[in-house]
């Protein structure tokens, strides 16, 4: 398994994302959909940045390619200096697996696993020992507001339950980056509220770096930066192209 | 416990139908393969002992022709050529009470040596004594004489060739730590057998032990003419290759099981696999590896495999009882009497029912575990995206099976007489066409979809169209279906094809009025001769217009045993006797003046003989080569029957005896009266059975039924091991959709109207996959026909395909299907839409 290199830059806050002339298109029939075209763009550590764009504009087509679980055609991503896109499948993974959160608009989690369980999933992954694994569980089930459900299976939980649960289990393995698309997509305008907020804590608690996947301005609002994408760019709010 | 392996651990059990199914499936696969292979195995151990008993441990026989060999050879070959170590016996077979056994006449003073006998409790030291002394005497297995009744010292009745002897049991033998093949042999001392059989100075043959090659050529060199000196080895072999044709008819029935047991693994543990894809996907997400879910899934099938394995060894050894005494009777029937096996726990066949097991459900997981791994995890998590693969890998399929078909086919032209490589090559166009199977459905859905629709609304074209898209969870099911559907077609018209061909066969040949023969034994051989001053009051009766006399009779040769048939031939038997090669009126020319034989069908194709050969046979003055002047028609299950002129029978052979007479009647409306003049004539003096040709046919064609019971029940498990993976993955297949059926619930469907849907779909599914089977079965049955009986037996059989058995087939397919939308229709009408849209 390759370590993680320091960036060597000279930016006082070193680089959580890079992106480098990323592109990834689908073939549709003799047509050639593309999705992404060439995007460069930077995140540093600790920052939230919201991808707000239209349904079908790649949002989660970028999000994929973050996270490794998608290949780009063609440029390269870095994440905290690790060039993703230089990495093996095992070793993408395994980075993935350290490194990596990840909430779903459709929650995903494990139905064969109680609330807890799932959450420990992760840890264990990661080599936590069986007790500390359950009790960081429950410290986290806890700050989510569902320490009574720790040993309910999924099924039996709300939708905006069910997205507290995946939060938690997102950051339960205090990954460096959180990867959200849609998080509040399956669920009324209060609970999608709640959720967010209960996001938003956890993020500070850990001070992971977040790339959140919206349609919606208003969900777009809790990060610090907002890039629109739009026919294969990415446009920073402020109207910089990047 | 690590979550991953609770997360799997926890799958199973909240989807207790997958999981019955899985392990049904695994159960029946193993049970299927077990079986037969316990039952053939058991079968062929039991033959092996009874043959091993018999022939004990000479290392070579010397043989004579029919007549046998006279004492006086026996003695000058122990005095002059100074072979000590020679036991002579005398062979036949004798009922008693309602059971047959093999006689086996012995000198006790000369068997040390070749047959070790433990005598049971009571009259040890007195036994041999009382064998050789007392008239009738003879030994038995301590179980034989319990079943009839016997103690040591009883008397009782001894039937040899219908003749009822006085005899008395002397001693019995010890169950427990004797030769398991005595259980079926009456032993008794060499005197007294040639007084039962009528053998008075003559042997069977006689043991010998020789250990040096310079011993064999000179007992060879001062052996007398018309005798033979064979190994014992050769000749064990040589009975046992009479049944390997039978037995290799079974392992090609039990193959199909095994392809059947497998594709029915394969199925449902994939699918518990399948379903699973989007979790795979999320757990990939997460960061697990792909050698970590491979583990998982892997550790998964093997303990699914482990419990489907055991009660599937269980079901197994069960179902092998049964076949076994089917496999018996028919060996009884045809070859040699081997009595009531019991099934020996061989570890091999665990072995294979072990590894099968657990190895396709390995398999099964592997695959789709690995291609739920190979797509990156994104599109893992989309589902639509699988039947996309899904398609794309229909192409290769298909190069795959045309693949396989040509080298099937190339098989089978390149050799033809291998059984082997027939197997091979069918075993090969099986599964190409069954690979051809899921594009076949594919395509007929497609192309059904839009006309159905217009006719019968847009849920119906929903639910066909369905059909095709489903095929990455049903492929295997429905080829698995098609293909035991297949066999049912294929079985069906073998064997009805050669009922017709038997008949018809039969009904030619047995063109007399009345059959006159002693009683035949168990074991299809050991004809006795019809006394012959009978024979000539017979033949004088009134009722009599003319008569047909046969010899038939056994020969060893050292290739085998030759039935030699010698017959007067009547104009009718000529008629009716069909030439299949040779030129007809040089052959009868030449069959008539003695200068040629005639030879049976299967002899010729299974010896590569063909007319103008020769063909060797011992007669009484040496070994003889016989000019072939033709090939004759003929249905026979053992190594081929040679015919030919009684009067050149006599000249060689110097044997008159006649061991049946065709008789044609002045008026057939006479034949009680000939029944009972014959019965009158012959009572006291020997049992003859008076049949008529329809009592012959109608016996044979039982025995011909019984002979395919095996067959029959072989084939009946195959359709009953796919008729449950084609319920089970159909109505998983369902179970599945429940969410997306809960949604038309939603929309307004009536659970009579979901249900409905549930069935057009398995219905469609089910009458596709037999339309699929039609031509898969035909081209089965042709194989069987024409490549594999006739490698194994010679057999020449014309096909003929009845409406009847396809119409079967297809309602058979279309029932599975049936049964299949039974539970997941009677499920939807029980649930509530919410809970259905809500549940995975
Ligand atoms: N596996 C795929 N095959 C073909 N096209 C795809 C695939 N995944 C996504 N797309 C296309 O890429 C575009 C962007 O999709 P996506 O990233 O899911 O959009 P968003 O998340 O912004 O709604 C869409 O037009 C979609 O149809
Ligand atoms: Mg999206």
């Amino acid at each position: 398994m390759r370590v993680a290199v320091a960036h060597n830059g000279s930016a006082p806050a070193p680089s959580a994302i890079r992106l480098l002339n990323v592109s990834k298109s689908y073939r549709e029939g003799e047509r050639l959909h593309v999705v992404l075209d060439a995007i460069n763009a930077e995140v540093v550590a600790g920052d939230t940045v919201a991808l707000l764009g239209s349904s079908g504009s790649g949002k989660s087509t970028l999000l994929n390619l973050i996270s490794g679980i998608d290949q780009p055609d063609a440029g390269a991503i870095e994440l905290a200096g690790t060039r993703l896109t230089a990495l093996d499948e095992r070793a993408r993974t395994l980075y993935r697996r350290r490194n990596l959160g990840f909430v779903y608009q459709f929650f995903n989690l494990l139905p064969t696993l109680t609330v807890a369980e799932n959450i420990r999933l992760p840890l264990e992954l990661n080599g936590v020992a069986a007790v500390a694994s359950e009790r960081r569980s429950l410290e986290l089930l806890d700050a989510v507001g569902l320490a009574a459900r720790a040993t309910s299976f999924p099924e039996r939980l709300s939708g905006g339950e069910q997205q507290r649960v995946a939060i938690a289990r997102a950051l339960a393995h205090a990954p460096a980056l959180v990867l959200a698309d849609e998080p509040t997509g399956n669920l009324d305008e209060e609970t999608g509220e709640q959720v967010l907020g209960v996001l938003q804590k956890m993020l500070v608690e850990h001070g992971s770096t977040m790339v959140l996947a919206t349609h919606s301005r208003k969900v777009a609002a809790i990060a610090r930066r907002v890039w629109r994408t739009q026919n294969g760019h990415l446009i920073e709010e402020s109207g910089i192209s990047l | 416990m690590n979550l991953l392996a609770k997360t799997s651990l926890r799958y199973l059990p909240r989807h207790p139908w997958q999981l019955a199914v899985a392990l049904l499936g695994i159960a029946l696969g193993v049970a299927v393969i077990v079986a037969v292979d316990l039952a053939n195995s058991s079968a062929q151990r039991a033959f092996l002992g009874a043959v091993d008993a018999v022939y004990g441990e000479a290392s070579h026989q010397v043989v004579g022709g029919p007549a046998g060999i006279p004492e006086s050879d026996y003695v000058r070959l122990r005095l002059d050529g100074g072979v000590r170590a020679s036991a002579p016996v005398v062979e036949g077979f004798v009922s008693i009470g309602e059971r047959a056994f093999n006689l086996l006449g012995v000198d006790p003073f000369a068997e040390a040596g070749f047959r070790t006998y433990q005598i049971g409790s009571g009259g040890q030291g007195r036994a041999w004594l009382d064998l050789v002394s007392r008239p009738g005497a003879f030994v038995l297995d301590e179980r034989a004489a319990a079943a009839l009744g016997l103690d040591v010292g009883d008397s009782t009745e001894v039937i040899v060739a219908g003749k009822k002897r006085p005899g008395f049991l002397a001693a019995t033998l010890a169950a427990e730590g004797g030769r398991p093949g005595l259980s079926d042999v009456v032993i008794s001392d060499i005197s007294t057998a040639q007084e039962w059989l009528g053998w008075n100075g003559r042997l069977s043959r006689i043991d010998l032990r020789i250990e040096d090659d310079a011993g064999v050529a000179r007992i060879a060199e001062g052996l007398p003419e018309g005798s033979q000196l064979l190994s014992a080895a050769g000749r064990s072999r040589q009975t046992l290759g009479m049944t390997r044709s039978f037995s290799t008819s079974l392992t090609a029935m039990s193959l199909l099981a095994v392809l059947v047991g497998v594709f029915l693994i394969y199925n449902s543990v994939s699918f518990t696999v399948i379903q699973r894809r989007p979790l795979l996907g999320v757990m990939r997400s997460l960061g697990v590896t792909r050698a970590e879910i491979a583990g998982l899934v892997l550790a998964e099938a093997l303990v699914l495999g482990m419990v489907g394995v055991v009660a599937g060894l269980g079901l197994g050894y069960l179902l092998s009882r049964e076949l076994l005494g089917l496999v018996t009777q028919s060996i009884n029937d045809h070859y040699y009497y081997v009595g009531a096996a019991s099934v020996q726990l061989a570890p091999w066949s665990v072995v294979k029912g072990i590894v099968a097991g657990v190895g396709a459900s390995l398999l099964a997981a592997a695959l789709p575990a690995w291609e739920a791994t190979q797509a990156p995890p994104r599109q893992t998590l989309a589902r639509a995206s699988l039947e996309q693969r899904v398609s794309e890998k229909l192409g290769l399929i298909e190069i795959c099976a045309i693949a396989a078909i040509a080298g099937g086919i190339l098989a089978l032209v390149v050799t033809d007489r291998s059984l082997v490589v027939g197997f091979a090559g069918m075993f090969l166009i099986v599964v190409g066409l069954a690979l051809l199977v899921p594009g076949f459905v594919a395509l007929l859905s497609r192309r059904l979809a839009g006309p159905i629709g217009r006719l019968a609304g847009l849920s119906t074209r929903m639910a066909i169209q369905g059909i095709g898209r489903s095929l990455s969870r049903t492929g295997v099911a429905v080829t698995a279906l098609a293909v035991a559907v297949a066999a049912t077609i294929g079985v069906d018209v073998m064997v009805g094809s050669f009922r017709g061909s038997v008949d018809a066969w039969l009904q030619r040949s047995l063109n007399a009025d009345m059959y006159v023969a002693p009683p035949r034994l168990a074991g299809g051989r050991a004809e006795r001769e019809i006394d012959p001053l009978l024979l000539r009051r017979i033949v004088a009766l009134p009722e009599v217009d003319h008569v047909g006399y046969s010899r038939s009779v056994d020969v060893v040769t050292s290739e085998g045993v030759r039935r030699l048939l010698a017959v007067d031939m009547t104009d009718e038997y000529r008629a009716n006797t069909r030439l299949t090669r040779g030129d007809a009126t040089a052959a009868w020319a030449g069959f008539d003046d003695g200068s040629a034989v005639l030879i049976s069908e299967p002899l010729a194709f299974l010896h590569n003989l063909d007319a103008g050969d020769e063909i060797l046979l011992p007669t009484a003055r040496g070994v003889r080569g016989f000019r072939i002047a033709g090939v004759y028609e003929d249905f026979d299950t053992g190594s081929g029957t040679v015919m030919l002129n009684r009067d050149l029978y006599r000249q060689w052979w110097q044997d008159d005896s006649v061991t049946a007479i065709a008789v044609y009647l002045e008026d057939p409306a006479e034949a009680q009266a000939f029944e009972a003049a014959v019965d009158a004539l012959s009572a006291g003096r020997q049992s003859l059975l008076v049949t008529s040709n329809r009592d012959i046919l109608k016996m044979s064609l039982d025995i011909f039924d019984r002979t395919f019971t095996i067959t029959n029940v072989l084939y009946l498990l195959t359709v009953a091991v796919a008729f449950v993976g084609m319920v089970g993955a159909f109505s998983a297949l369902q179970m599945e959709r429940i969410r997306e059926l809960g949604t038309l619930r939603a929309l307004g469907f009536t659970p009579w109207q979901v249900g409905g849907l549930v069935n057009v779909q398995t219905l469609g599914l089910g009458l596709l996959s037999g339309l699929a089977a039609l031509p898969l079965g035909v081209v089965m049955a042709w194989i069987l026909l024409h490549v594999i009986n006739r490698r194994a037996f010679g057999w020449q059989i014309d096909m003929s395909v009845s409406p009847s058995a396809l119409l079967g087939a297809l309602a058979l397919a279309v029932a599975a299907a049936t049964l299949a939308g039974i539970y997941p229709s009677w499920r939807m009408a029980r649930t509530a839409p919410a809970s259905a849209m809500r549940e995975e």
